[in-house]
């Protein structure tokens, strides 16, 4: 087994909500509450889960954008979460974050070419000064973008170009790990397969870790060597690919495959009834287990007891009473 | 085709300002059934749903040529006066964003009330006794109790619940809906869409339902309308198109989901960007990025019509589909 | 000074302006911002070399004075008549351009300065800078501003230019603040800033090339507006003798001067208050006119 590059051990964070003039705390919003994953090298971990679940808070503190309330990230040996100052800024290099709006990570008045130059400019030990261009079109080169897209501004490009463009940037520190935030929700169907494709070649050109965050399982299932789902800020399960998608345990991974439409008209009709409800705000998340009100297999204890971690096949954990 | 339609656009051609963003577009849609307009960004589906309904005016848009029929009648020809009549009553929309459809001051019971009482001439007791009745068509719980709320709140799910009652309260013949699942979470989606099918099995409705999700498609649509650059290229049903796309653009746009069997393998790209639609072009409009293409493509290929209400708008389209 | 007027044209404004060149493009097709930018290009002009203006009718000179001629109306070569001290009227409301636009600018180029230090601070880092600033605007907002002007311009020794632009930016910048608060927090909230921050830039970095630039907008538009306005606050408070005195030509002084002689010699009161209008006029048009622009909604 290769080696590991990331992981994270009990990963909390919680947003006080605060109100009125004396900004008093009126409750706690539990976005992430208890995340433990594994990364290892050259390998893409898909997290997948609805609105509202903490995928975007976890990818913010893998990447060192959000300190966690408590828990480990732990980047190469190294303890991100307890960096700070010069020493944060070197050991996130290594793991940086690609975003899901392409049109919202570009400054819009920063050409292509200065915002991929930004890494170089701000970590002069990357490159010496005159390299820097040469590495830049490179970079836009390796993303598929021309020499003619350089002197171009964000709103002269296309979404999915705008995405290499973002890529291109995070590819200038050469890290080892790249979270990617939903990076091609925002993207139409035939860009959203460029982009596909352009992640899994500069995985297998550069030897990239992926964690691969989306609310869609048909690209998480087509990039994804494990997978992680995720509801009101806990993994309820994670495994292989083959085993979530094909043996899913918890009925909640159950039930988001069959909401899931699928592209094929002869499939149509043998699908079970849709889960009732929507997620319950982080705000308040119920006792137990936190998808009891909406599992169709509830029993009482499931309302009071949290659920244990069951490991139902190699390196498949659920947590589910019902599970094992 | 069998059934008589109770919609049919043809030929139907919109400016926004400079930029031509429908050129041409045609379908017919039959009582009862739903037909998928499925397109891109940029293809033209929500100007040309906005356009039946009336909703595109100058100075933004203007409607250079075309015909609307609903119920035989040209809608883009009738005055204004009977058009408004028409809305709601007759043919109505379900948007992607409801709370853009609501007012937000006031109860959603009143603003569903206000449609039975105009339309209706209902007293205001009968009317919302009405709009209670179509909350719980929708599925809302506690209907008599939530239509005291005001739109914000509601949940995303209840939203768009809210947005179709606005839609079937007086029992249109046909509903638009324009995307409207896009902002949901995936089981929140499955639950509207079986929610939109119910009602379209109940009622009887044709439902217009335009998208870009071929999942969606699948699951819902009796036939489809796939547009490109502001014309219907392909028409169907959901399954010849699935099974045996007959337009290049079709062909592609399927062979770029995600599959089972298509994991670890590159999906088929679309080459190149959509075409500039503020410049004039003689030619199909797909050329520049399509693999079939020959030297007609230049000249804008008409509707071969291959029987059956299948049709598409390719100079080579026996080619297609047969790999 | 009208500061809930300004408060309330700044709401609309949103944070990210386009990239400057298609505001400029759909700026030139407005004829309202093409008059609006001469009126306020002229006023300038003038305030720089009130010589090059004063000399286009009569004597030039707005000191060359005759009693003999003490508020005669308009004649042929002095169109605009003469003030009480005899001094040809045209020329010294031309010469009174300066110390109005220098004001306006000193005082707008001083609220600007702390609006950006002030603003960026409370919107960029939050916490308890944000808490303290936030209040004292509070303070400032709920305070009757003419009143706390008049009362320290009447304890100052010296009136001067500087002294009266010093006490418009006191009581004047909390608006220009709020704004650039709430643009910077909407940018430091971009994903552009995080990206930023996350290939290694350092604060002063992200500041200066990523939060100023996109935050700056909507700033700028209200400075437009804020000119005119300290021209005619300016213009208030030294018709009310707390502003600028004689011997100092300003449209202030001569409107002061004009309210006495108003039934027997009008002329005093109309020009000097004609040029202020039109200024002032100028300025908010072009203000406005930079709004839209800059609005993407309004395009």
């Amino acid at each position: 087994m290769s080696r590991t590059v990331l992981r994270v051990t009990d990963l909390v964070k919680h947003f006080p909500m605060r109100k009125g003039p004396l900004r008093r705390t009126v409750g706690v919003l539990k976005a992430v509450d208890g995340v433990s994953l594994e990364l290892r090298a050259g390998e893409t971990l898909g997290v997948v889960g609805e609105s509202g679940c903490g995928k975007s808070t976890l990818a913010r503190m893998l990447t060192a954008h959000e300190r966690p309330t408590s828990g480990e990230v732990d980047l190469l040996g190294r303890p991100l979460h307890k960096l700070r100052g010069a020493e944060l800024r070197r050991a996130r290099r290594r793991v940086q974050l690609i975003f899901q709006d392409p049109s919202g990570s570009l400054n819009p008045r920063m050409t292509v070419a200065a915002s991929v130059r930004e890494p170089f400019d701000v970590n002069p030990d990357l490159a010496p000064r005159g390299e820097r261009d040469r590495r830049v079109r490179e970079l836009l080169e390796l993303v598929g973008l021309g020499p003619g897209h350089a002197g171009r501004y964000p709103h002269q490009l296309s979404g999915g170009q705008r995405q290499r463009v973002g890529i291109a940037r995070a590819l200038a520190l050469r890290p080892e790990v790249l979270v990617c935030d939903e990076p091609v929700s925002a993207l139409d169907v035939s860009v959203q397969a460029q982009i596909v494709n352009l992640l899994e070649r500069l995985r297998a050109e550069l030897g990239l870790a992926y964690v691969f965050i989306a609310h869609d399982l048909g690209v998480v299932s087509h990039l994804a060597d494990r997978v992680a789902v995720m509801y009101l800020g806990r993994v309820v399960e994670t495994g292989p690919q083959e085993r979530v998608y094909g043996h899913a345990a918890h009925p909640y991974t159950q039930a988001l495959h069959a909401a899931a439409p699928l592209p094929d008209p002869a499939l149509r009709g043998d699908r079970e009834a849709p889960l009732e409800g929507e997620p319950p705000s982080p705000l308040d998340p119920p006792g137990g287990c936190s998808f009891h009100p909406r599992c169709p297999l509830a029993r009482d204890t499931c309302a009071t007891v949290p659920p244990p971690q069951v490991e139902v096949a190699p390196g498949h954990q659920v947590s589910c009473h019902l599970a094992g | 085709m069998p059934e008589s339609p109770v919609l049919t656009v043809s030929d139907l051609h919109v400016r926004l300002g400079s930029t031509h963003v429908v050129n041409g577009a045609g379908f017919s849609l039959a009582a009862g059934r739903t037909l998928a307009l499925l397109g891109e960004s940029g293809s033209g589906k929500s100007v040309t749903a906005r356009t039946i309904m009336g909703l595109i005016r100058p100075p933004h848009g203007r409607v250079t040529a075309g015909t609307v029929l609903l119920h035989g009648q040209d809608l883009l020809a009738m005055p204004e006066e009977r058009r408004r009549a028409l809305r709601s009553t007759t043919i109505s929309m379900v948007f992607q964003d409801a709370l853009s459809a609501l007012n937000p001051v006031l109860s959603v019971g009143y603003q569903i009330a206000e449609l039975f009482r105009a339309h209706r001439g209902m007293s205001r007791a009968e009317a919302r006794r009405a709009a209670v009745d179509v909350l719980g068509q929708v599925r809302i719980p506690a209907a008599a109790r939530r239509a005291g709320d005001y739109p914000h709140q509601f949940s995303g799910g209840m939203r768009q619940r809210v947005g179709i009652a606005l839609a079937i309260a007086l029992r249109p013949d046909v509903i638009i809906a324009d995307e409207p699942t896009t902002a949901l979470d995936v089981t929140v989606q499955a639950q509207i869409l079986r929610l939109l099918g119910d009602i379209q099995r109940e009622h009887g409705t044709a439902l217009l339902l335009i998208t870009h999700d071929m999942g969606v498609v699948a699951d819902m649509a009796d036939r489809v309308a796939v547009m490109y650059a502001g014309r219907v290229v392909e028409q169907a049903t959901a399954a010849e198109v699935f099974a045996r796309p007959r337009h290049p653009y079709s062909e592609a746009l399927l062979g770029a989901i995600p599959r089972p069997h298509l994991r670890g393998r590159e999906l088929a790209v679309i080459s190149g960007a959509p075409p500039d639609l503020s410049v004039p072009d003689e030619g199909c409009r797909f050329r520049t990025r399509c693999r079939y293409r020959i030297e007609d493509c230049e000249r804008n290929p008409p509707e071969h019509d291959l029987g059956g209400g299948r049709s598409t708008a390719c100079h080579e389209w026996e080619k297609v589909g047969s790999a | 000074m009208a500061s809930s007027t300004l408060v309330s044209a700044s709401a609309e404004i949103p944070p990210t302006p386009l990239p400057g060149g298609g505001a400029w493009s759909r700026l030139r097709r407005r004829p309202g911002f093409l008059i609006a930018a001469f009126v306020a290009a002229l006023m300038s002009a003038m305030a720089a070399v009130p010589q090059a203006f004063a000399g286009w009718f009569g004597a030039g000179d707005p000191r060359a004075c005759d009693l003999v001629r003490s508020a005669q109306p308009p004649t042929a070569g002095h169109p605009f008549g003469f003030d009480v001290q005899g001094c040809d009227l045209y020329s010294t409301v031309v010469y009174g351009t300066r110390s109005s636009v220098v004001v306006a600018v000193l005082a707008t180029a001083g609220m600007l300065v702390i609006a950006v230090v002030l603003g960026s601070l409370a919107g960029y880092h939050r916490g308890w800078a944000d808490a303290v600033i936030g209040r004292v605007m509070d303070v400032f907002f709920g305070f009757p501003a003419l009143v706390g002007m008049i009362v320290i311009l009447q304890t100052l020794s010296v009136r001067n230019e500087v002294t009266v632009a010093a006490v418009l930016v006191l009581f004047g910048w909390p608006p220009l603040a709020r704004v650039m608060r709430g643009s910077v927090l909407a940018v430091a909230g971009s994903e552009y800033v995080a990206a930023a921050r996350g290939v290694g830039a350092r604060t002063g970095r992200v500041l200066l090339r990523h939060v100023l630039p996109n935050s700056f907008g909507p700033v700028a538009v209200l400075t437009g507006l804020n000119i005119g306005l300290v021209i005619s606050s300016e213009s208030a408070l030294t018709f009310l003798g707390v502003g600028l005195r004689t011997p100092a030509i300003s449209w202030g002084v001569q409107l002061n001067t004009a309210q006495q002689y108003f039934t027997t010699a009008p002329h005093l009161l109309i020009f000097p208050s004609l040029f202020l209008s039109v200024t002032v006029l100028g300025f908010v048009l072009l203000g406005d006119a930079l709004r839209d622009a800059f609005d993407p909604r309004t395009r």
